[in-house]
């Protein structure tokens, strides 16, 4: 299947927005308003695209949910994570290089053995 | 990925070990500018293909893999983020992320390079839900290759004389991998 989004007849209702924001659709526009999940602060390079990316994908993280974040070592991590100081609003885990998808499944394998014994009081 | 837990790794592509030092990764593109492939009389910078990350967790036959970047407002990104999220079971998001210091353009022109990524059908748009392919975004003029190319510094040799075969061949490659995209979203 192609769907090409140049053809689709989008339901947008052009608006400005407060400064920072230029001009975007009204489903993206309630997308910007929420809380960031990545505080400012951090020591990423000016104009760095990972920063970019970590907040556009947060924001598609609905409001009242939480997230556990693993990061390998690298600019992201190095910059926004100086210990005992964290940029991000949810939880963190760094591990190594290679080590940030064996550690996400853990959490994930150890949240789903928690909540299956009663244990997990807030569950999203 | 494979064992299917219920996550989302979200891979940011800046196409180099830039954190050390820009060295040359599986994901940097080809006649890059690195410091492990400095560009010099005997060398035009890395030899090989980047490796398709994308397609190598595609064949995982996981649930949702996307590919985005930054463009149409974070449009797409938001959109494939939240449905990656939601999704239940592996999700995968390859988000290209251009890189200042390594890629070596002008900072505040990001939009316009991820726009050119686009395209140009170096970065193209996509996502495989439960194996069935999608291509998001099928530019209305693809462009040549050389407007990706010529804003960052890493490719800088390139456009010295003598040096269009080199550009000739990322092109070629750029096409096969379109051609080969929009025949697996038939």
């Amino acid at each position: 299947m192609i769907s090409d989004i140049n053809k689709l007849e989008l339901d947008v209702k052009w608006q400005n927005l407060t400064p920072g924001c230029t001009i975007v659709g009204s489903c993206t526009a309630e997308v910007f308003r929420t809380e960031e999940r990545l505080s400012p602060g951090h020591r990423m390079c000016a104009g760095c695209g990972a920063t970019i990316a970590v907040r556009n994908v947060l924001r598609g993280l609905h409001e009242e949910d939480e997230a556990v974040i693993t990061c390998a070592t690298g600019c992201l991590e190095v910059s926004s994570f100086m210990y005992p100081y964290t940029a991000w609003k949810d939880s963190f885990i760094h591990n190594a290089f290679e080590n940030a998808g064996a550690t996400c499944s853990g959490v994930e394998a150890a949240y789903r053995a928690l909540k299956k014994k009663g244990k997990v009081k807030k569950h999203s | 990925m494979e064992r299917n837990h219920d996550m989302v790794y979200v891979c940011y592509d800046n196409g180099a070990y830039m954190n050390t030092g820009i060295q040359r990764s599986s994901a940097t593109p080809m006649y890059a500018d690195t410091t492990t492939t400095p560009v010099g009389s005997e060398s035009d910078g890395k030899a090989q293909n980047r490796k398709d990350l994308t397609q190598v967790i595609a064949a995982h036959n996981i649930p949702y893999v996307a590919q985005t970047t930054f463009v149409q407002n974070f449009k797409d990104l938001h959109t494939k983020a939240e449905k990656a999220i939601y999704t239940e079971g592996a999700a995968f998001l390859n988000v290209m992320a251009p890189c200042p210091r390594g890629w070596r353009y002008n900072t505040p022109d990001i939009l316009e390079i991820c726009q050119l990524a686009v395209d140009t059908c170096f970065w193209p748009l996509f996502e495989v839900i439960d194996g069935e392919w999608i291509v998001n975004y099928v530019p209305k003029k693809k462009l040549p290759i050389e407007d990706f190319l010529r804003p960052q510094r890493r490719f800088k040799h390139l456009f010295k004389p003598g040096k269009e075969e080199l550009i000739a061949r990322i092109q070629a490659e750029v096409d096969r991998k379109w051609e080969e995209l929009l025949a697996k979203a038939k």
